[in-house]
């Protein structure tokens, strides 16, 4: 039992890493409609640069964030303007969520995880930071973690604010969520639909790049590492509600301490299963996923 | 708006252009070999200039780390042979290897015997270490009648399944077991302490899941006790919670069966949690023989006193001369001799030695001469063949050589010391049971993974 109880705080320490992560897959699909499917390499790119700053040049992911996130941030904004848009734009007469954008995400993901492994190789690469040696220990040692977990999950509720804030509070909040509701009418009324969009994909995938400094603390970076994340990811916005910044994060707890408390109760492969059956439930009975509106 | 489309397309059109240049300046695209022609098979009388032989090792996915160790041995092998004089019997011809990407993936690995015997026309293919990879690839070899070496897969099914043109040079998954129970026993009466309880933390895939159940069934024949049977779906993100449990359950013995980006994981979320069962951790291998494994981990402290299976010989560099020799050459080279290393070279030289027998390309005559091959290997009558430090390459009616032994191993001071079987033990070392509980100090006496310490020759 005492076990169990321990699990909880472990279960939302690692949902906090989840949410973060699902943070920028949310964003974007929230204003493009584009389901990104290359997020999961997106998000390896971005260890790999942290990796290279802190190995040839001593710098903390932490710190590291001040250049990498911005890089982030226009990488993106360039895969939206010259890959996404035209795609839109060919498809735009026909249908509101192109299927050629996704089966292009699905490609390029293919592609960043191949340029990756031929420059750095397929070793897993870790680093030893302050952060990431600090262990926080409770319960007789029953209950441990790491600093840099818990700094994953205070980060993951700066980036939700952080996003949030832009998003409902500036004038560049007001006119992507007015492209989001409806482009055509914010086209009309004088807005950039495409530049709109091109900023709300930087800014995911810059949201995955300040999750990835985190990451890189207490996991790796290999190619093959957006992986692990890519359908957990979908899994846990379409829970949380598409488009949604603190149904991302939400949704990321619940898989998270279902994921720990299960393994208590059950095997984690039990666990596991359980967390994707939750989602079918939540989907069945609210389609538009815990905070997702109609 | 035309105007435009013209540019974004020009601008892709860059892009791709650009990542095209990438990938032709790295050298690294997938399938490479020598520019060596078909080889076939060669008619009576005429030797061919060059052989071909088929790899496919996890150059990508969750076990890339791993195949491209397999691969570098290989080559290895293949450079001293051809600077030996290639296949004599075939007037010098010299090997030129085509590689393949399994992917680590089961489907892709057939796919690649495939391309490799109707494409490549290779008369023999090498492959695939994942069993899941391995078992469907030695399927397609033995549709296609080609002759298929598995190296580094210990599934059942690869030389269960009836196949005739399957060899299996290393053990099985049972046989993986076997060694580690013997090791256990040889600790228990060594060190006079009594094993009771047990816990089993694998991956949920065809290799962990083998391993876990025949670990089981041994430990029951053992009177043990099992405590914890926790399969783990991977790759992981976290670990803490399974490590919770069994430490809440206190067996005396874990075994644990991971790739490396989950035995990670496992090892930090033990060391973070200070926990230790009282006789050890003991692998099969997997991850935990990996070289990524032990750079990766948070604490060089995690992997210390952890038992592995080591599928060679580790105490070869103290026994053979030339395994010596070539560790130091390798060490030139910024290359460690492990296992995986030592996998892949026997592999291209069991393959060599076939061709080398049956003096033609012709995959009837090859297939004749492995079921024939016999390779001893000892301190008095070394073969370079066996790298591996099995005492002999001899296949059974099922095309597995039933004298593939590994060496149960003990990370003391950071150095893999070789304790089980008695006969490959390292000088004057014993196992360390009970572990100590000496967590904070335990990295201060650690060489770096690859040393020798005192065990330095």
């Amino acid at each position: 039992m005492e076990n169990t109880l321990l699990a909880i705080p472990q279960g939302i320490i690692l949902g906090g890493a989840y949410g973060a992560i699902a943070l920028g897959l949310s964003v974007i699909f929230g204003v493009t409609r584009v389901i990104n499917f290359a997020q999961g390499s997106m998000l390896m790119a971005s260890c790999f640069l942290y990796y290279v700053l802190y190995e040839n040049y001593g710098i903390d992911p932490y710190i590291g964030i001040i250049a990498v996130a911005p890089i982030m941030f226009l990488f993106g904004y360039a895969v939206q303007k010259f890959l996404v848009k035209p795609l839109i734009i060919r498809e735009r007469a026909s249908v509101i969520e192109p299927t050629s954008v996704m089966m292009m995400t699905i490609g390029f993901d293919f592609a960043l995880m191949y340029l990756f492994m031929m420059i750095f190789g397929a070793s897993y690469r870790t680093i030893k930071t302050t952060a990431s040696g600090i262990v926080v220990k409770t319960a007789d040692g029953m209950f441990t973690t790491t600093l840099s977990r818990i700094i994953a999950l205070i980060a993951g509720l700066v980036l939700a604010f952080a996003l949030w804030f832009i998003f409902n509070k500036t004038e560049l909040g007001t006119k992507i969520r007015a492209v989001a509701q409806n482009r055509t009418a914010a086209g009309l009324c004088g807005v950039d639909v495409f530049k709109s969009y091109s900023i709300a994909f930087g800014l995911g995938v810059a949201a995955l790049a300040v999750s990835g400094a985190c990451l890189l603390q207490f996991l790796y970076a290999q190619p093959n590492m957006g992986t692990m994340f890519g359908v957990k990811s979908f899994m846990i916005v379409v829970l949380g509600g598409l488009g949604s910044i603190p149904g991302a994060l939400i949704g990321g707890v619940i898989f998270g301490v279902v994921e720990t408390v299960g393994a208590q109760l059950i095997t984690g492969t039990a666990a596991t299963m359980l967390s994707f059956v939750l989602f079918i439930i939540v989907l069945v009975v609210k389609p538009t996923g815990l905070f997702g509106k109609k | 708006m035309k105007k435009y489309r013209f540019k974004t397309r020009l601008i892709v059109a860059f892009l791709i252009a650009l990542l095209a240049a990438v990938t032709a300046l790295s050298g690294c695209s997938g399938g490479d070999s020598g520019d060596s022609g078909d080889a076939g098979d060669t008619p009576a009388g005429e030797n061919p200039a060059e052989v071909e032989l088929g790899f496919i090792w996890p150059e990508t996915g969750g076990s890339s780390a791993i195949g491209l160790e397999h691969k570098i041995g290989a080559q290895k092998a293949i450079d001293e042979i051809n600077a030996n004089g290639g296949v004599k019997s075939m007037g010098g011809a010299k090997l030129v290897p085509v590689w393949k990407d399994s992917e680590s993936t089961a489907d892709v690995g057939a796919t690649k015997v495939e391309e490799l015997v109707t494409v490549d026309n290779v008369p023999i293919v090498i492959g695939c270490y994942n069993s899941v990879v391995t078992l469907p690839a030695a399927e397609r070899a033995n549709a296609l009648q080609t002759p298929f070496l598995s190296m580094g897969a210990v599934g059942m099914g690869i030389t269960n399944s009836g196949f005739e043109w399957v060899f299996r040079i290393n053990n099985t998954a049972e046989y993986d077991v076997v060694e580690l129970i013997k090791g256990l026993q040889l600790a228990e009466e060594e060190k006079g302490v009594e094993i009771k309880t047990y816990a089993v933390i694998y991956e949920n895939t065809d290799w962990g899941a083998d391993n876990a159940e025949y670990f089981k069934k041994y430990a029951e024949e053992e009177g043990w006790e099992c405590v914890v049977d926790e399969p783990v779906t991977t790759p992981a993100t976290d670990l803490s919670s399974q490590v919770a449990k069994i430490k809440a359950a206190n067996p005396d013995v874990v075994n644990a069966s991971f790739y490396t980006n989950d035995a990670i994981l496992f090892a930090d979320a033990c060391f973070n949690s200070d926990y230790q069962p009282p006789y050890g951790f003991w692998s099969s291998g997997g991850g935990m023989q990996a070289q990524d494994f032990f750079t990766g981990v948070q604490d060089p402290g995690s992997y210390e006193y952890m038992f592995v299976q080591e599928d060679w010989g580790v105490a070869g560099p103290y026994l053979y001369d030339w395994i010596k020799e070539l560790k130091d050459q390798l060490a030139t080279e910024g290359i460690t001799l492990n296992s995986y290393f030592a996998q892949g070279w026997t592999a291209a030289y069991v393959a060599y030695e076939a061709l080398e027998a049956a003096g033609t390309t012709d995959k009837e005559a090859i297939r004749t001469a492995l079921r024939d091959l016999d390779i001893e290997n000892s301190v008095d009558n070394p073969s370079r063949v066996v790298l591996t430090g099995y005492p002999r390459i001899k296949f059974d009616e099922q095309g597995q050589n039933t004298y593939s032994t590994g060496t149960i191993c003990q990370y003391q001071e950071g150095v893999a010391v070789g304790l089980s079987p008695v006969s490959n033990r390292f000088p004057d070392a014993e196992f360390i049971i009970p572990i100590p509980n000496d967590f904070a100090s335990r990295a201060g006496n650690m060489v770096e993974w690859g040393e020798l310490g005192k065990w330095e020759i």
